[in-house]
């Protein structure tokens, strides 16, 4: 069930918010000691908010297709009175006095939130394998991991233990548990969605947004958490579109680049297959599917790297005298962060303005992009290198290569299933949209779901 | 390739292990630097973000 099938079942007295949270509640206690999803579960508030709104919905108080859905948020999303971890031992026992702004848009729009997900630490990685709270897994396999860094929101939705997850993306960190865990995952542009009270992992790259199960229920989130917030410095004061596609969405002479380079260089054949479908789809729905070279993404994954890697180890810098508090693996990049530069970062900057003016001249021809989320399926946990083609690659460079140019540029992307792979895992397709154009990403992505089955498909629980 | 240890001392950085950081390191410094020496002169840093050239 979808949330906007959920909110038509509410609002014609089928079921209750209560009914809706109870199974949720059920389905976590059932499921999490496999997938370890949920870190904090919040059921006492959860059950006393479900109750609310069923009595606001009776009184005919209709806060919006959010009101008296259970959801979950990635536990980096500060919660007032409630631990808030960010997947750290160093905040083990940090207790918020305030809500993160996509909290409070979250409550104020009558949302039931159940629990808070697990992550990989910091938000800095994509196993989700954490050292301190357990390592989060994939429902479509238990062996594998969710993606990450939002891999318990991925495995949360995925598994059908909430409706919604909010999750948060610096290099890849919502659409690489979409791709692994066979949802949707949208990353809206930088300064569309309030950062504020979100714990930073890098103040430039960072973007939040949710994991669902259809585009649409992306875009409904959005049309909730998106606006101005003058308590985020770099919070744009656009104004906000309606971004719910129709059910009808046409997309008539719609041009969706078809990437000639880079995006299909080393990719497992499954996905290219379930991209080509994809593509088929759009023609049918009135897209023209156009070929076009894109900059250099390689260059603009280096970039992004000496930034991410130099605004997190200077964010972290006052806690690494305190090493055994970090796992093995980013304290590697912690250090690493330590050692770039001056020079190189402010050089990285620099590139960073090239590059997006040379895709700002790609937009003059193509109205989005269709690649790949994710070259290949979920690896296992502990796997620490990939085999596609014939080569091997690092787990982390592999699962971030097609997607982290994207946040460098801040553009928005919804990552979407595309099939599976030859081991019954989940594969993902992107969809990259012109900065602020949400609404016509959303609208492409959905014409596709509706004319493809990808979206259907479930974990064997 | 950067000798990493050498740079780490003087810059007062308690690293042990470098070891373990030192091939990743290599790996970005190999696809980094030639993208430096084509920077136009006059291009400044993006420093306060912005996605579209409206905001900027």
């Amino acid at each position: 069930m979808t949330i906007q099938e959920a909110a038509t079942a509410l609002r014609a007295g089928k079921i209750s918010s209560f009914e809706l949270t109870t199974a949720a509640l059920e389905r976590i206690r059932a499921l999490n000691p496999k997938l370890n999803a949920v870190q904090t579960l919040l059921e006492e508030s959860a059950l006393e908010g479900a109750r609310q709104a069923d009595q606001e919905l009776s009184r005919k108080i209709d806060l919006g297709p959010l009101h008296g859905i259970p959801i979950a948020v990635k536990d980096v999303f500060e919660t007032k009175g409630v631990r808030t971890t960010c997947g750290s031992k160093l905040f083990a026992d940090f207790v918020p006095d305030r809500d993160a702004a996509v909290v409070e848009k979250l409550e104020a729009a009558g949302a039931v939130q159940v629990g808070k997900t697990g992550m990989h630490e910091l938000a800095y990685g994509v196993t989700s394998n954490n050292p301190h709270f357990g390592a989060v897994r994939n429902p479509w396999d238990p062996e594998r991991i969710p993606g990450g860094s939002s891999g318990g929101s991925g495995s949360a939705v995925a598994s059908e233990m909430v409706f919604m997850a909010m999750g948060t993306d610096t290099g890849g960190s919502i659409r690489i548990p979409a791709a692994y865990c066979g949802t949707v995952g949208l990353k809206p542009t930088f300064g569309r969605v309030s950062r504020y009270g979100v714990m930073p992992l890098d103040f430039s790259l960072d973007h939040m947004g949710p994991l669902t199960r259809s585009v649409r229920d992306a875009a409904l989130t959005l049309d909730v958490l998106a606006g101005y917030d003058p308590r985020d410095e770099t919070s744009s004061r656009r104004p906000v579109d309606s971004y719910v596609p129709p059910p009808d969405a046409a997309i008539p002479g719609l041009r969706i680049g078809w990437p000639e380079n880079f995006y299909f260089d080393r990719i497992d054949p499954a996905v290219m297959r379930g991209l080509k479908r994809m593509a088929a789809a759009a023609e049918q729905a009135g897209a023209v599917i156009t070929p076009v070279r894109v900059p250099d993404i390689a260059a603009v994954n280096a970039v992004g790297r000496v930034i991410l890697m130099s605004e997190a180890s200077a964010l972290m810098e006052p806690f690494l005298d305190r090493r055994d508090s970090f796992g093995a693996d980013v304290l590697a990049l912690l250090d690493q962060g330590r050692l770039i530069p001056a020079t190189d970062y402010v050089n990285a900057q620099r590139l960073r303005r090239i590059l997006q003016r040379e895709f700002r001249a790609m937009w003059e021809n193509v109205d989005c992009l269709l690649t790949p989320t994710a070259p290949m399926g979920a690896p296992k946990i502990g796997q620490t290198t990939v085999r596609i083609g014939e080569e091997t690659e690092d787990v982390r460079l592999a699962s971030t290569r097609l997607v982290r140019a994207i946040n460098v540029l801040g553009l928005p992307a919804v990552a979407m299933p595309c099939g599976l792979d030859g081991d019954g895992m989940p594969l993902g397709a992107q969809i990259v949209g012109k900065p602020f154009d949400e609404a016509t990403l959303l609208r492409v992505a959905a014409a596709i779901e509706d004319a493809t089955d990808f979206h259907t498909l479930r974990p064997p629980l | 390739m950067k000798n990493w240890k050498v740079m780490a001392e003087p810059a007062g950085l308690d690293i042990p292990d470098m070891d373990r950081i030192t091939a990743a390191l290599d790996g970005l410094e190999a696809s980094f630097r030639p993208l430096v020496k084509n920077i136009p002169h006059d291009v400044e840093p993006a420093l306060s973000f912005r996605a579209a050239a409206e905001e900027q």
